[in-house]
């Protein structure tokens, strides 16, 4: 079993790339892999124009977020957008200022629910981060600290500046005038 | 196999088939990958993956015929990630994947309607799981949700739960010992068990 092919694998499975395996991952195919740094660690992906977007995931097998998780995490991106044209790694933001976004007094119990459980899946798929990086386990309450996740740095192409507008817009919208 | 031998279509041709299979969740359609039906490019595919412990696994339908690919871990590779405890679930996990496994899998195997792929399988209502008496109604819903947002189970509410596209990215070798697993968990004084039970004490094959 080659040295390259177990490092490689133990990176996938991982989620991160461990500072002792970064020489032996510089051997994969640069066209293929690269490693980004995130607030997670570095992590193992495929190269910025590989990334499947918009068009290219058409008839494709992908998980889809449902409207509430959307909704959530667009709300995300504008507590968190800095005016930068990649949304990570943003700033710090909390859990009442996305409430705040999606409604904030309007929203009834149930919408707070959903609106937190949607935060909690966003933090499993590490779309979101809650809590201070590498903090035990957080969940979705008010005065919880919020930041675009690892995932989120892994986002490349010309759609990542165009959403990025659009929450600037939204974010302007929002404003009190 | 290195990449810069080849011309830049071929090379966006092989990158692009290493992307799709790497991020899409569940079997894409032969037609959407017509690379792999490919005799000099598929090849190149096979040893890109490779080079990352990973592997094209083919899915066919009832013909025989390739439906669909998806990708996986090589079954070495699977192996020593597992020895090591990467991607291995705690046990309350794995004892409810057994149960959904048991339901959606083995016993329709047992009555000759095996599904043809596990994520297809017949879903089970969550009150056949909760049948369960070692295991507390909301412990089994709670493991039910954390899989589903794994990507290890499906959880259809109203339509019911069955095993999700994670299963989609395992060799035939690995289903195989999946379905020995649960075949001595279901019936551990079958002489088919023992016979296994023998094979994997000697270290062969499972």
């Amino acid at each position: 079993m080659s040295g390259m092919r177990l490092t490689a694998a133990r990176a996938l499975a991982r989620d991160t790339v461990r500072a002792d395996e970064m020489p032996v991952l510089a051997g994969l195919d640069p066209s293929l892999w690269r490693v980004v740094q995130t607030s997670a660690g570095p992590v193992l992906t495929l190269t910025d124009d590989l990334q499947l977007h918009a068009a290219a995931l058409t008839g494709l097998p992908v998980v889809r977020l449902s409207r509430t998780q959307a909704k959530t995490l667009l709300a995300v991106l504008i507590v968190t957008a800095t005016g930068a044209a990649h949304p990570y790694p943003g700033a710090v933001a909390s859990v009442d200022g996305v409430l705040a976004v999606l409604g904030g007094p309007g929203m009834g119990p149930q919408a707070i629910a959903h609106a937190k459980g949607a935060l909690n899946k966003l933090h499993a798929w590490r779309l979101a981060q809650l809590g201070r990086p590498g903090a035990e386990v957080v969940t979705a309450d008010l005065g919880v600290p919020v930041r675009v996740g690892p995932a989120v740095a892994l986002w490349s192409g010309p759609w990542v500046s165009e959403l990025m507008t659009l929450v600037g817009h939204l974010g302007e919208h929002r404003r009190p005038k | 196999m290195n990449l810069d031998r080849l011309a830049q279509p071929e090379i966006v041709t092989v990158t692009q088939a290493v992307a799709v299979l790497e991020q899409s969740h569940g079997v894409v359609g032969a037609a959407s990958l017509p690379v792999l039906a490919h005799p000099d490019l598929r090849p190149i595919v096979d040893a890109q993956l490779d080079e990352v412990g990973r592997v094209v696994i083919e899915h066919r339908d009832a013909d025989g015929e390739i439906e669909g690919y998806s990708s996986g871990y090589t079954d070495d590779i699977a192996e020593q990630l597992a020895a090591e405890g990467l991607g291995v679930l705690p046990p309350l996990d794995r004892a409810i994947v057994a149960l959904v496994l048991l339901r959606c899998v083995a016993m329709p195997a047992a009555r000759g309607q095996a599904p043809r792929r596990w994520s297809a399988a017949t879903p089970v209502k969550l009150a056949r799981l909760h049948d369960n008496r070692f295991l507390g109604n909301t412990v089994i819903t709670e493991a039910v949700n954390r899989l589903h947002d794994q990507h290890v189970l499906v959880n259809g509410r109203a339509a019911g739960i069955r095993p999700g596209p994670a299963f989609d990215r395992l060799t035939a070798s690995q289903r195989r010992r999946i379905e020995e697993d649960l075949l001595i968990l279901a019936a551990p004084g079958d002489p088919v068990v023992a016979a296994l039970n023998r094979q994997r004490s000697q270290g062969g094959p499972s």
